[in-house]
C-alpha cells in the first residue's frame, strides 16, 4: 500500500482503500489523520456506515478530490474555466443523486453527517428539498411515506391557522 | 419507511432552509412530528410576486411574513431573503427588517426586481446591525444615508445593485463604515445621482463593478483605493479613472473606456491573469512592467496591435496569450494595415507557449498579427485557432492560410477548434 492510501472499514466488515486526499473530505477522518490515530496498515473502522453506503461516499470523495480549496480556486482560475468545471461537477452530481433511491439517499445523508463531509451533506439536502418544493402536503406525505397521525379535526384546525400557506 | 421524519433536527432544518418559507410552513400539517419544525428553520425566503394581487391577497402576504418572522425560534436568524416583483410599503419592510435584526440577522438579501416602482428606504436600524455578514440590496434608496449613523462591524459581503444615492457622499459613507468588507459588487443605476463613484476599502479582496448604466457626464470619474484587492472585474464607460496600485492583485478583467486607461493599467502591474478590452488609442503606462503576468487575454474588437506589442514587451513571464472578439465583430472589418514593430518582444521569442485565438475572422489585420506571432514565437507549443462560423469554404480558406504560415517553433502544434 502506498503511503498516501488509507483503509476504511464499514460496519459490516467491508474494507475500502482510498487516497488520503479524498478521505480528507471527511473532517472526522482528517482529524484522525492529524492526531495520528491512523496506523499505516490498520483500517479505520466506521461503525455507523454500511459497505454499500461507504462505497457511495468514496465515489463522491474521489470525484471531488481536487476542489478542496474552492475559495482559492475561484480567485485563481478564469471565470470561463470555472464555469466549465462547475458544469461538469454539477452534471456528475445530478447523475450520482439520480442513480439512488430515496432510502439510500437518507442513509447517505446520515453517513455524510457522521463523517462530516459538508459538501455532500449540502448536495443530499438540496436533492431532498427539491422533492418538497412546490408540492402539496399530500404529495410530500406520499413521496416520503409520512404517516399522517392527526385526526381530521386536528388537521383542519392547523390548516385554518395557517390558511395563507394552503391557499 | 418514513426516514425523513427520523432525521436529526439539525439535518431537517438544513433541508428546510433550502426552501421558500411558503413550502416550509406547509410542512406543519404533515404529521405531529412536523407541527412546529418550521419555526426553527434559520433561513426565511419570501417570494411576493403577484403584481396584480388584490387587497385581500396583499393582506394575506403581509400576515404570512409577520407570522413566520415573529414565530421564528431559530437560535440565530441566518438569512432573510425577499424576492419581490411587487412593491411592499416602507413601513412593512421596515417592521420585518427590525424584527430580523433583533434576532441576530446574519444575511439580508432584498431584491425588488421591477423597475417601474420607485425604490424604497430600509429602516435605519439595519445600518448599525452588528451581526450582519452579508448584505445584498437591489433597487433600494440610500438617499438618506448621510443623515444617520452607519456602522457595519461584521459585514464581509456587500452587493449594491440599482441603488439610488443622494450624491457622491452616500456610497462613500456606506463603504467607509465597512471595516472588514472583503467582497463588493456594484451595479450602478441609470440615475443614481453619483458623479464620482469612489471605493476606498482597505480590506477589500474582490470587486465586481459595472458602471455602464449611468449616463456619463464629462466629469464622471471612477476612484478606487483597495490595496488588498486580489480579484477585479470592471466594466465602465466613464470619463476618467483614478486608481491606486493593487500590489496583491491576482486576476483582473477590465472592459473600460476612460481617457486615461494608462492609469488603470499602471495599478494592475502585479496581476497574474489579465483580460483586457479597451478602446482604441489606449495608452500604455510609461515605464511600468507586468512582472507577474502569466496569462493575457486581449480583446480584438478594436485591433490595437501596438498596445498588445507594448504589453508583450513589458511582460517577461507571459506564457499564454488569448485573443478574442468580445463584441462579435460589430465594428466590422477595419481597413487598417499593421506595421510590424522593428524589434520582436523577447516574451514572444522565448516565453510564449500557448496562443489561443477565438472568433478568428481571417481579416487582413488579423492575418498580419497571426503571421507575426507564429513566425517569432520560438517556444510556442500550441496555437489554437477557432474561426467564426461562416461558410465552410471561407473557413477552409482561413485555415489553409494559417497552415501555410511559417512557424518559428518546430514543435508548435497547430490546432483548429
Amino acid at each position: 500500500m502506498s503511503s498516501n492510501m488509507i483503509m476504511l472499514k464499514s460496519s459490516d466488515g467491508a474494507s475500502f482503500e482510498i487516497e488520503e486526499a479524498a478521505a480528507r473530505k471527511s473532517k472526522i477522518i482528517a482529524n484522525m489523520i492529524e492526531v495520528e490515530c491512523v496506523d499505516e496498515d490498520k483500517a479505520i473502522p466506521l461503525q455507523n456506515v454500511t459497505g454499500n453506503i461507504l462505497a457511495l461516499v468514496i465515489e463522491y470523495c474521489n470525484k471531488h478530490i481536487v476542489d478542496d480549496d474552492d475559495d482559492v480556486a475561484t480567485e485563481e482560475a478564469s471565470e470561463e474555466e470555472e464555469e466549465a468545471k462547475k458544469k461538469k461537477v454539477d452534471d456528475w452530481e445530478a447523475e450520482f443523486m439520480n442513480s439512488m433511491s430515496l432510502e439510500t439517499m437518507f442513509e447517505l445523508l446520515l453517513a455524510a453527517n457522521y463523517l462530516n463531509i459538508k459538501s455532500l451533506i449540502d448536495l443530499v439536502c438540496q436533492t431532498i428539498a427539491n422533492n418538497i418544493k412546490d408540492k402539496t402536503p399530500e404529495e410530500v406525505r406520499k413521496i416520503f411515506s409520512i404517516e399522517n397521525d392527526f385526526t381530521p379535526e386536528e388537521e383542519e384546525e392547523i390548516r385554518k391557522e395557517n390558511a395563507w400557506a394552503f391557499g | 419507511m418514513d426516514m425523513i421524519s427520523f432525521l436529526p433536527n439539525d439535518l431537517l432544518f438544513k433541508i428546510l432552509s433550502l426552501l421558500p418559507t411558503k413550502d416550509v410552513l406547509k410542512t406543519c400539517v404533515l404529521s405531529k412530528r412536523w407541527q412546529s419544525v418550521w419555526m426553527f428553520v434559520p433561513k426565511l425566503e419570501y417570494i411576493l410576486s403577484d403584481r396584480n394581487a388584490d387587497n385581500w391577497s396583499r393582506w394575506r402576504d403581509v400576515w404570512f411574513v409577520d407570522k413566520t418572522l415573529i414565530s421564528n425560534k431559530a437560535h440565530v436568524l441566518e438569512s432573510l431573503h425577499f424576492k419581490l416583483s411587487r412593491k411592499v410599503s416602507e413601513s412593512e419592510i421596515g417592521f420585518w427588517v427590525k424584527i430580523a435584526v433583533g434576532k441576530g440577522l446574519r444575511e439580508l438579501n432584498y431584491e425588488l426586481s421591477c423597475t417601474i416602482d420607485e425604490p424604497i428606504r430600509l429602516p435605519q436600524i439595519l445600518y448599525v446591525c452588528g451581526t450582519l455578514v452579508v448584505l445584498k440590496l437591489t433597487n433600494v434608496s440610500l438617499t438618506d444615508v448621510t443623515t444617520f449613523p452607519v456602522r457595519f462591524l461584521s459585514l464581509k459581503t456587500l452587493h449594491l445593485r440599482s441603488v439610488i444615492y443622494l450624491d457622491d457622499e452616500s456610497p462613500r459613507k456606506i463603504l467607509s463604515s465597512c471595516t472588514v468588507l472583503e467582497v463588493l459588487v456594484v451595479n450602478r443605476d441609470r440615475n443614481d445621482n453619483v458623479k464620482t463613484f469612489s471605493i476606498s476599502v482597505p480590506s477589500l479582496q474582490k470587486l465586481i463593478y459595472d458602471g455602464t448604466c449611468p449616463t456619463q457626464e464629462d466629469d464622471s470619474e471612477f476612484v478606487m483605493n483597495a490595496p488588498s484587492l486580489k480579484y477585479l472585474e470592471i466594466v465602465d464607460h466613464g470619463y476618467a479613472c483614478r486608481i491606486e496600485k493593487m500590489p496583491e492583485i491576482v486576476t483582473a478583467n477590465v472592459n473600460a473606456v476612460y481617457w486615461n486607461t494608462d492609469n488603470i493599467l499602471s495599478s494592475l502591474t502585479s496581476v497574474k491573469r489579465l483580460s483586457l478590452c479597451l478602446q482604441s488609442e489606449s495608452l500604455y503606462p510609461t515605464g511600468e512592467i507586468f512582472h507577474q503576468l502569466v496569462e493575457l487575454e486581449f480583446c480584438t474588437c478594436d485591433p490595437e496591435w501596438d498596445l498588445l506589442m507594448t504589453l508583450l514587451k513589458h511582460s517577461p513571464k507571459l506564457r499564454a496569450l488569448k485573443l478574442n472578439d468580445r463584441r462579435d465583430g460589430i465594428l466590422g472589418e477595419p481597413l487598417l494595415h499593421w506595421d510590424e514593430p522593428s524589434s520582436v518582444p523577447e516574451t514572444l521569442k522565448f516565453g510564449l507557449e500557448t496562443l489561443e485565438w477565438r472568433n478568428y475572422r481571417g481579416w487582413k489585420i488579423y492575418e498580419e498579427l497571426a503571421k507575426f506571432i507564429l513566425k517569432h514565437s520560438c517556444s510556442l507549443k500550441t496555437a489554437i485557432f477557432s474561426p467564426v462560423a461562416t461558410s465552410l469554404k471561407k473557413k477552409h480558406g482561413m485555415l489553409m492560410e494559417l497552415a501555410l504560415m511559417s512557424r518559428g517553433s518546430k514543435t508548435c502544434q497547430l490546432v483548429f477548434g
